[in-house]
């Protein structure tokens, strides 16, 4: 493509999501107390998968700007219209440190039993003896990953509105830190589409006792499944282990894919920021990869 | 780029968006990102302008029947006042394809 037609095309895309972004803010700020409503009576995958035929939802980040009122006022004016999403980011307002550290193992502790109290399963920083480095950081935006060979970005979108909200990222040049997610296109199952799609990149090599039981340490992170909170606007995410990094000069502990960074409510400006994210105890796989509300 | 149909369709003309973006000279994939943040635009916009036109009970059930894709369900809850949303999604819409197609034109020189 010339170099003038490019130059068109991205002061174009500049200003139609400039407009993009604006008209999902009005959005939101209009119908708040009615979407309230809404993640409270429709479990978030409905809402995550819906289509350009239903109704975009979750594609603003202005949620964020629903949570930060005061629940309580909330609560009367909308009965049983205020997600417990709400509550708990009350409730972890008291139990996350206002830096982003490392937790004390108290903090773990109490922050790991409100987690599992809200959502339901057991929620751990530790499984087997084995732990990442950390569980409280800062998560950074990843590409998308190939998920067999000969697979292409514009297959990862179900979409319209899944290519316009994550083709942009592009993927990754590599692979990731298990290979391909299936051998072939014909193997490839829903399961392996959910892993890429709500995978996070963790720090394994710095985990304790990782250079000792490089073999064993593999074998438990490969696509283990981990809840990735936004203790901010109480936005969590059900992914897996997908992945191995970032580097620790970036100044980022762990990475989400786009979607993942999407339904935390991170993919805007900075596109990172600090997050919560403990093992899920889950030997049965009954707890489902993607979004979920408490 | 693949046709949604919404329960508005039938009101609004968005092909004409569409026309002047495979004009421009960018690539295929270019295209259809354009496209689709056009559709993504068009669509909030309209819905949103529908919903302020009725109270909460409501917004609700039109949000319920949006989600299943229910045209008919939407239309039953605007009801009598189907004439006054209709025409607003109509201006809504002109007025957000005449931004669109200005900054296609704008974009040309």
């Amino acid at each position: 493509m010339p170099k003038s037609s490019l130059k068109r095309f991205n002061n174009l895309k500049s200003k139609f999501e400039k407009r993009e972004k604006n008209i999902q803010d009005t959005f939101w700020k209009s119908n708040g107390p009615v979407l309230c409503w809404l993640t409270e009576k429709f479990p978030s995958k409905q809402l995550a998968a819906g289509s350009l035929g239903g109704l975009l939802l979750l594609s603003s980040p202005t949620i964020s700007s629903i949570s930060t009122a005061n629940p309580n006022t909330l609560e009367q004016k909308h009965p049983g219209g205020v997600g417990k999403g709400i509550l708990l980011r009350e409730d972890l307002a008291f139990e996350v440190p206002v830096s982003v550290r490392p937790l004390t193992g108290a903090e773990e502790k109490n922050i790991s039993e409100t987690l599992s109290k809200y959502y339901g399963f057991k929620v751990t920083p530790e499984i087997d003896g084995r732990r990442l480095n950390r569980s409280y950081g800062v998560i950074g935006t990843e590409q998308h990953l190939y998920r067999y060979p000969g697979d292409e970005l514009y297959k990862h979108a179900d979409d319209a509105f899944e290519w316009s909200t994550f083709g942009r990222y592009g993927v990754a040049p590599g692979l990731g830190a298990w290979g391909y997610f299936s051998s072939s296109r014909e193997s490839f199952s829903g399961k392996d589409a959910l892993r890429e799609k709500y995978y996070i990149a963790v720090q394994t090599f710095l985990s304790p006792g990782f250079v000792g039981d490089v073999a064993g340490f593999r074998d438990f992170f490969k696509f283990r499944k981990v809840l990735v909170v936004n203790p901010i606007n109480g936005q969590a995410v059900v992914t897996d282990i997908g992945d191995a990094g970032p580097a620790p000069w970036t100044g980022k502990h762990l990475g989400g894919s786009p979607e993942v960074m999407y339904y935390l409510g991170l993919s805007q400006g900075p596109a990172k920021g600090p997050v919560l994210y403990f093992f899920i105890d889950d030997p049965q796989d009954q707890i489902p990869l993607g979004p979920i509300t408490p | 780029m693949r046709k949604i149909h919404h329960f508005y369709t039938h009101l609004v003309e968005v092909e004409e968006i569409y026309l002047e973006i495979e004009k421009l000279e960018i690539t295929k994939g270019n295209k259809k990102y354009l496209s689709t943040l056009v559709e993504s635009s068009v669509h909030h916009t309209i819905v949103n302008a529908v919903l302020s036109e009725l109270p909460n009970d409501q917004k609700k059930l039109v949000i319920n029947h949006l989600l299943k894709k229910n045209h008919h369900g939407v239309w039953k809850v605007i009801g009598p006042k189907k004439d006054l949303v209709e025409n607003k999604i109509k201006k809504t819409f002109k007025e957000l394809k005449n931004e669109i197609l200005k900054d296609i034109k704008d974009s040309k020189h």
